[in-house]
């Protein structure tokens, strides 16, 4: 594979982005076409005296070796050269790497209870999907929570800790939270009560039937609270409870009541998430939400691994896709202004100016990293390292990598007497996924800006697993272009994207 | 009536565009090619025009413009240096966009409120990338420069304190997870340690470089032990001030390639004449791996004007990368990440200025004290005259010379 690659938009401007050296640059036509040119295998000194660009124009033989001193130019400063490795085929993630994870943990997320006051159609602990374990009413114990705590907070306080106050969220979610606030309550009191060299914020995802009980309760607590709504009544059309009536007003009313009577806090602390399915638009969760509440939400689509064959049909019919839905919408532009970072194309765009234009550093540190020159050591495919964002405690004591993953794939467990968590074991069911997938990322042309999870992958423990994220030359290339015409159609983004986004 | 032809004029995304008030620099970042152009007049206007970020360096110029004698050399430069082209605008369907280089560094320090941020303090340990450590003060020399030439460069420096080994122990323990790639042990005479022996031992044990700085003329009461401190890892720096006695340089050097020792020399040179000799030195005793360190002495400052200062040629003769450039927007280059702990276990981020803390804190605690108080990691050329200098993110990072001769810069284009 070569460093450079040359790019049309939709408007037919030619860019060149080079990826080693994280450069990128408008292109001439005839200097795209000399790359092109080159590329089939031909040498410069073949290049005719002059040359006739279909719809383009005419061009002399002076231009024509001004363009070839160009590439040549660039080929001295590193440009077109081989591209550099940027998997680490030999990666092996070792448990001295899962403890520190846990030592500078963001989110401890505890399943508070599995019970739920309602009984969503497309919910992960319902009917389409069997990658979790049975729902029993249950509520996680008060104990179990001391441990595991007790067992981070070790951690937390050691040399280990690189951080000076660094953020952990400490979240509540189910079933419904709302359904056991005295272990919360008891949860917070005794995380309150510790000398943590953490800063500690608190977090919970809701469906808000409780909250005109609760609601006092969260503020005084300062938890920040993700509102599950997915637009209006009609909208809302799957989130029923369990005799199946909807449940709309009630929320509303409770939301309502909420934003009325402490909208400091309402501002400050609360965010909405809805699910996207064929009873709903991003357009009409996004102008409900923002109308009524004044609030952009975030909007997800239908988990799609996990699903029971028998129900891959009925999913299908409640799916919906996040892109195909905005740009069907004859609001495209407005709505994704109004979305603005969480919007696809939006959140793409971030991940390439982060990746692949040279001008993103996540801190001081990273600017001694000379990336240009360098093999960048990635490990294979976009997971995140165990416990390097979240760790997540079922209300059985399962101790998984994250919430959105099947339960099948726990690391650990915690009682009330211990927490077991074999670090050696954890590293080697990673290291034995990655070594199934090495091959495939050696090869993908995105593999910097990867996002696949491993556990997403439905055949991640078959003999053999394919790669959904995996791209290929042709698919890099289209990727590529989008990037540069969304450059061109929002120039503007971009210094927004310099001066005002933080990203996690 | 014939129309006049039109150009999408652009710079290339590796091309800075540095600029004051009167006078812009198109710096290429991969060949660091400098075209010096004046923002009066049309030509300036154009400049700026390229700068704002709504074109996105580019911006659009007509035949006549190009005719122009100030803007055609310029374009004719750009393209030269491959720093900038033209294209006319029929070529384009729209008008192009550029990725201008500008820093985005997420987790900055750009104002006291960001301490509120906790995510300003994620992973501070990785910060530090260089330790200093003068395990005591004691020494039988009498140099004359003892009391200055430590605050100028890695030197040594005499007084009554000693570390407590203890609490070395606990630093050296709490290197795990923090980026330090290197430690310094300096003294006084660091060999009159009265643990060297154990110290070294447990240095060679940690997955780090380490350098021993001793003045040659203490060297050379240790030779029978000095082996005890090196292996694969770890040299000595050996430190000379003048007058100097060559026939002892003369000794150590011998020894030191006899018992297989990696070493280097460090001269500072407060003169043209000391120069001199500096280099009879070097051709008469062999010596090899040398360095000379400036040092400034309160009645040198011509050497110092000669030498030191920076001119126009000098600043010309630079070629730092985006990144090299990024750094200097933010950070000290010379000083972020370094820590010195004095033998009287107060710990500095630069021993010109206040101390931030005490040995026995934890180490973010002193990450976050420097960041937050400190005067040396984030001290980047952001006062005049530098900050109205069109040369300010060329020139390297201040330095101890500029702490110590108690000025903003040391340059003679803003002298």
């Amino acid at each position: 594979m070569k460093s450079t690659y040359f790019i049309s938009t939709e408007n037919g401007n030619y860019y060149y982005l080079d990826i080693n050296k994280r450069i990128s640059g408008y292109a001439h036509p005839l200097f795209a076409w000399l790359h092109n040119f080159e590329k089939q295998n031909n040498t410069f000194d073949k290049v005719p005296d002059t040359i006739m660009l279909e719809g383009i124009g005419h061009f002399d033989k002076e231009t024509i070796q001004y363009y070839i001193k160009k590439h040549n130019f660039l080929k001295k400063y590193g440009l077109y050269s081989d591209r550099n490795q940027e998997i680490d085929l030999n990666y092996q993630l070792s448990p001295d790497v899962i403890e520190y994870q846990m030592a500078n943990l963001v989110q401890l997320t505890f399943e508070i209870t599995d019970a739920c006051n309602l009984n969503c159609k497309y919910c992960a602990y319902n009917d389409f999907y069997n990658d979790h374990d049975k729902r029993e009413n249950n509520y996680l114990s008060h104990e179990a929570a001391k441990k595991i705590i007790d067992y981070l907070a070790e951690k937390w306080n050691s040399s280990l800790n690189s951080s000076y106050k660094g953020l952990t969220y400490i979240s509540f979610y189910g079933g419904e939270p709302l359904m056991n606030v005295p272990l919360i309550e008891k949860i917070i009191n005794y995380v309150n009560s510790l000398n943590l060299n953490r800063s500690i914020k608190y977090s919970m995802t809701s469906n808000c039937l409780l909250l005109d009980k609760y609601e006092e309760f969260l503020v005084d607590n300062k938890i920040h609270l993700l509102i599950s709504l997915d637009g209006n009544e009609y909208n809302n059309g799957y989130r029923v409870d369990h005799s199946g009536k909807s449940t709309f007003n009630k929320l509303y009313q409770n939301i309502k009541h909420l934003k009325d009577s402490y909208p400091s806090y309402f501002e400050e602390q609360v965010q909405f998430n809805a699910v996207l399915h064929n009873k709903n638009s991003v357009e009409e969760i996004l102008s409900y939400i923002k109308n009524e509440f004044g609030k952009i939400p975030s909007i997800g689509e239908l988990n799609g691994s996990g699903i029971r064959t028998e129900m891959i049909e009925e999913f299908n019919k409640t799916y919906k896709n996040y892109r195909s839905d905005i740009k069907k919408s004859e609001h495209y532009e407005e709505l994704t202004n109004d979305l603005n970072v969480s919007s696809p194309d939006v959140k793409d765009f971030d991940i390439f100016l982060m990746i692949y234009c040279g001008i993103f550093f996540d801190s001081y540190d990273d600017l001694f990293i000379d990336c240009e020159n360098t093999n960048i050591n990635k490990r294979p495919t976009g997971t995140c390292l165990p416990f390097g964002k979240k760790m997540f405690v079922t209300v059985n004591g399962k101790i998984l990598p994250c919430e959105r993953i099947g339960h099948q794939f726990g690391l650990g467990s915690v009682t009330k007497d211990s927490v077991n968590l074999d670090l050696s074991s954890i590293s080697d069911m990673y290291n034995n996924y990655f070594q199934k997938l090495r091959k495939q990322c050696g090869n993908c042309f995105q593999s910097h800006s990867c996002i696949q999870c491993i556990f997403n992958l439905p055949d991640i423990d078959e003999l053999h697993t394919k790669c959904y994220g995996y791209t290929n030359e042709n698919k890099f290339l289209k990727y590529l272009s989008e990037m540069f015409t969304f450059l061109e159609k929002k120039p503007e983004y971009y210094k927004d994207f310099i001066d005002n986004l933080v990203f996690q | 009536m014939i129309s006049k032809r039109k150009y999408w004029l652009y710079l290339d995304s590796y091309s800075f565009i540095l600029s004051n008030e009167k006078i812009a620099i198109i710096y290429n970042s991969l060949s660091s090619s400098k075209i010096e152009v004046s923002l009066n007049g049309k030509l300036g206007e154009i400049i700026k025009d390229l700068q704002l970020p709504k074109n996105m360096y580019c911006v659009g110029i007509d035949e006549t413009e190009l005719c122009d004698k100030h803007i055609g050399e310029f374009v004719n430069n750009l393209k030269d240096l491959f720093s900038g082209d033209i294209v006319e605008t029929s070529l384009c369907k729209e008008k192009p966009t550029v990725i201008y280089p500008e820093l985005k560094l997420q987790n900055q320090v750009k104002t006291i409120d960001s301490f509120d941020n906790p995510e300003i303090g994620r992973n501070y340990l990785t910060y530090l990338k260089e330790l200093t450590i003068y395990v005591t003060g004691e020494c039988n020399e009498n140099c004359n420069c003892c009391k200055s030439a430590y605050k100028q460069a890695l030197f040594c420096t005499k007084n009554y304190n000693t570390v407590d080994f203890t609490n070395l122990i606990d630093l050296l323990t709490k290197l795990n997870g923090t980026g330090i790639g290197n430690i310094n042990v300096l003294g006084g005479d660091m060999l009159k340690y009265p643990k060297i022996d154990e110290l070294a031992s447990l240095l060679n044990k940690i997955p780090i470089r380490i350098t021993y700085h001793i003045h040659y003329k203490n060297i050379c009461n240790y030779f029978e032990n000095i082996h005890k401190l090196t292996n694969e890892k770890s040299s000595v720096s050996v430190k000379v001030n003048f007058p100097t006695e060559k026939e002892i340089i003369n000794i150590v050097n011998t020894k030191l390639i006899k018992q297989n020792i990696p070493h280097n020399w460090c001269f500072l040179i407060s003169s043209e004449k000391e120069y001199e000799e500096y280099e009879k030195i070097c051709s008469s005793t062999n010596i090899e791996n040398t360095e000379i360190v400036p040092l400034f002495t309160g009645g040198n400052i011509d050497f110092f004007r000669n030498n030191v200062y920076l001119n126009k040629e000098d600043i010309n003769a630079i070629n730092v990368n985006r990144r090299e450039l990024f750094m200097r927007t933010v950070i000290n280059t010379n000083n972020f990440g370094r820590l010195t702990i004095m033998s009287d276990e107060k710990v500095y981020s630069n021993v010109n200025f206040p101390t931030i803390g005490r040995i026995n804190q934890p180490l973010y605690e002193l990450v976050q004290n420097e960041l937050k108080g400190g005067k040396s990691w984030l001290n980047i050329r952001d006062k005049k005259p530098c900050s109205e200098c069109v040369y300010q993110l060329l020139c390297p990072s201040p330095t101890n010379y500029e702490y110590t001769l108690d000025k903003v810069n040391l340059c003679s284009i803003n002298d």
